[in-house]
């Protein structure tokens, strides 16, 4: 009798161990990103620069790439944005769809990324190539919405705007001086005092 | 048995870009200014241009680390650490940020950007514009918190008053022509 007792128990206890490794595998779920690139493969990568693209280099390939991405908010893409891009904000950029998107598009031609600002760009950038999409270009503009009118204006990246070393010493040994110009003192009226005659006392008295 | 997915370094894609999407990375030039004028002892500042723009100026107690070399191994424990706030800075924001970010995909802690980069320290704390006569209050405070603070930085922009004094013009001399005599004919004589 004990026996079979202790029999029933180790069955049990097997077929729900057997249970709880079944259940494990299903609910297994493989994540859905994972980074391809590792940090030192890309810090080579970005020291390249081979990636940034200038707007008089972006010009002369313009027609055959047309996969461009514009990384704004949906907001701002409204407003206007480059021909022929894409809008796939920032946010959205993790969606499977884009991701699907950029995959298939990029084998043909390179992804040419813009946004508001290089460094937007650049984020998406650092996220795409990180997960494993080495074809990607990033944009050195400025993208801006004035007068009506959408404007992309190049620019250098890293540049110093002013010689920090000269205008530092500029800076350090120049007062700013200050004119100021006094006004001419008036001449100050001399006050006449004026005393009060005296009224001449009649004689007191007197015969 | 068991499928196999890669194992990535340091943090999720989907983290990454929840990082990536947020602003709080910056910290602006004038709450740098602040900070450093009032020595905070948790604040580290590093520099992640090439050497030759280190050498030529700097912030006060920068600490050199250039992008290339932010995982060597003598430089990489200044940035993975949980003591300072680490500010990066670089002539704009561009590369300080490919440092942020790759720091920050190996989960790295306290980690800042300094807004605009040297470009914007030295149009806003070395060299501010002066606010319009229309502006609000805020504006001129703002003002003098940044004159005062690049008189800390070693800026002299102490105004020294130059006095000029008008010159006074000599009232014009009157010219009184005298009559001139008429030679009188001597009179008489032999």
């Amino acid at each position: 009798m004990k026996e079979l007792e202790k029999t029933k128990r180790i069955s049990i206890s097997a077929v729900l161990f057997l249970l709880v490794v079944v259940i494990s595998l299903l609910t297994f779920r493989k994540p859905q990103f994972s980074f391809t690139n590792n940090t030192a493969k890309t810090l080579e990568f970005i020291g390249e620069k081979s990636y940034i693209l200038s707007m008089s280099e972006f010009e002369q390939i313009k027609d055959q790439a047309s996969f461009i991405i514009d990384v704004r908010s949906s907001f701002d893409f409204s407003k206007g944005h480059i021909d022929k891009a894409i809008n796939i904000p920032l946010s959205q950029l993790l969606d499977k769809s884009s991701i699907d998107l950029i995959k298939n598009s990029s084998l043909q031609n390179p992804a040419i990324l813009y946004g508001k600002s290089p460094e937007e760009a650049n984020a998406a950038f650092m996220l795409l190539y990180q997960l494993g999409n080495p074809d990607i270009k990033v944009l050195s503009v400025v993208t801006f919405y004035d007068d009506r009118q959408f404007h992309v204006k190049n620019i250098e990246i890293g540049k110093a705007k002013v010689n920090y070393a000269a205008t530092m010493e500029k800076a350090m040994i120049q007062p700013i001086k200050k004119v100021v110009v006094k006004p001419a003192p008036k001449p100050v009226k001399k006050k006449v005092v004026v005393q009060p005659k005296k009224k001449k006392k009649m004689p007191e008295g007197g015969c | 048995m068991i499928p196999k997915h890669p194992k990535h370094e340091g943090i999720s894609p989907e983290l990454f870009a929840k990082n990536i999407l947020s602003t709080e990375r910056y910290i602006t030039s004038d709450q740098l200014a602040d900070r450093i004028v009032n020595q905070d002892p948790a604040l580290l500042l590093i520099d992640t241009r090439p050497l030759e723009a280190f050498q030529s100026f700097s912030l006060p107690n920068a600490i050199h680390i250039p992008l290339s070399e932010i995982f060597s191994e003598e430089l990489n424990p200044y940035l993975d650490q949980n003591i300072y706030d680490i500010i990066l800075f670089s002539n704009d924001n561009f590369n300080a940020e490919q440092a942020w970010m790759l720091c920050s995909r190996m989960g790295y802690q306290r980690l800042y950007i300094l807004d605009g980069g040297l470009n914007t320290w030295f149009s806003t704390i070395i060299e501010p514009k002066p606010p319009k006569e229309t502006m609000s209050q805020e504006a001129f405070e703002l003002y003098s918190f940044r004159r005062a603070a690049g008189k800390y930085f070693g800026v002299a922009n102490d105004t020294v008053e130059v006095e000029v004094k008008p010159v006074r013009k000599a009232p014009p001399k009157k010219v009184v022509t005298k009559p001139k005599k008429k030679k009188r004919v001597p009179e008489g004589g032999c």
